[in-house]
């Protein structure tokens, strides 16, 4: 499901863009049907407002490299949670469910995230499609 | 002659004393003897385009690195791009600052980005493994002085325009002392180990706004196509891609 959703963004023509940093609507950049799950490995974890940013490299089967962003909600709103700067630490495995940038760029919207020891958090703002 | 003299020293020195003294009325006190800070306060200086006017001795202690660093760094001030403009400039920026108090917290509500400080005076812990613009405000009473101790910011904030700026590691410690009905003295220490070279001081007056019926109007700040605030915060950014203040004073 994996490969085949990182293919389809390839196949989509588009590179992996710079993220949209303004705060902006779901709507605006996301598409609520392009539900992607994506398992990857941390390059850079950002808890900022007025969204934070998880970067993940995922490995493709021809070897190659995929860089995706995902945004999350405020960097307020995940402390509440228990998320600090470190939880996400570069080197360490995720995966993270989300919807998909309407442009086909390997940025999302995140959902929810699942640690290497199973813990499943939530990412996006509360009571939103995200 | 010197009856002249005396006669002029006898007009103009107690008008001096009135002068130096104008705000020794008494300090208003909450039920449970605080100072009392509410009201609305306005600074009157130009500190936000460059702090070092309010520094002690007007010299900010750069280490050489952070100079360097500086220089090779971000030269548009984050306000034009509606960014917080971080603490303790919030407190020098040109726009009212009202201040409401109860027992165990103090709340500036700032009219710059309607921005709100909720600061508990029962000395909590910080918090721990996050950043803010902002930074996290912890408040205690010394005497009758309300002392916020402020870390936890990111480095994304300028001091002032003439882009004076820190580190991650910045911490300051405010100090508001209301002297009389119509005065806070405001004093803060900065201190950034990755920054300066030792931790230096800022002092400015808070005057109370007296005017009848004053209240807080809405203040936004919003990107235009060009990413510059289309309402400036006080000044338009002028035209053209770069926007860069050159500080009119050799840098020590």
């Amino acid at each position: 499901m994996k490969s085949r959703l990182c293919l389809l963004a390839i196949c989509g023509g588009l590179l992996a863009s710079t993220p949209v940093m303004a705060h902006h609507s779901f709507a605006s950049e996301y598409d609520r049907d392009r539900r992607v799950k994506v398992t990857g490995t941390v390059t850079k974890f950002d808890l900022s407002n007025p969204h934070s940013w998880v970067y993940l490299d995922v490995k493709e089967a021809d070897g190659t490299v995929t860089s995706w962003a995902f945004e999350t909600a405020a960097a307020g709103g995940l402390y509440r949670r228990g998320i600090r700067k470190d939880t996400f630490k570069p080197g360490m495995v995720i995966t993270i469910t989300g919807f998909g940038a309407k442009d086909n760029s390997h940025t999302a919207d995140a959902q929810d995230v699942t640690l290497p020891d199973g813990t499943v958090m939530t990412l996006g703002t509360e009571n939103n499609p995200g | 002659m010197i009856k002249i003299l005396a006669a002029i020293a006898g007009v103009f020195l107690p008008l001096a004393l009135v002068a130096q003294t104008a705000d020794a009325g008494k300090v208003p006190r909450t039920p449970e003897g605080k100072p009392d800070m509410q009201g609305i306060w306005e600074t009157r200086n130009a500190a936000s385009f460059d702090v070092s006017e309010i520094a002690e001795g007007h010299e900010i202690p750069y280490l050489p690195a952070a100079l360097e660093r500086e220089q090779k760094g971000p030269r548009v001030d984050p306000i034009i791009h509606c960014m917080e403009p971080g603490v303790p400039r919030i407190s020098y920026m040109p726009f009212p600052i009202q201040i409401l108090q109860k027992n165990g917290v103090v709340i500036f509500m700032y009219e710059y980005l309607h921005d709100i400080r909720t600061v508990t005076t029962t000395s909590r812990p910080h918090l721990e493994g996050i950043d803010f613009a902002m930074g996290d405000s912890v408040g205690h009473w010394d005497g009758d002085t309300l002392v916020i101790d402020v870390v936890d910011f990111n480095d994304k904030t300028w001091l002032d325009s003439a882009r004076h700026t820190h580190s991650d590691e910045l911490h300051v410690v405010e100090r508001y002392t209301r002297v009389g009905p119509n005065t806070i003295n405001y004093e803060a220490t900065i201190e950034d180990p990755k920054t300066y070279s030792r931790p230096w001081k800022i002092s400015m007056p808070l005057h109370r706004n007296t005017e009848p019926d004053f209240e807080l109007r809405e203040q936004e700040c919003t990107e235009g196509d060009n990413g510059r605030a289309i309402h400036p915060p006080y000044r338009p950014a002028p035209e053209g891609d770069i926007f860069e203040f050159v500080r009119p004073y050799p840098v020590k």
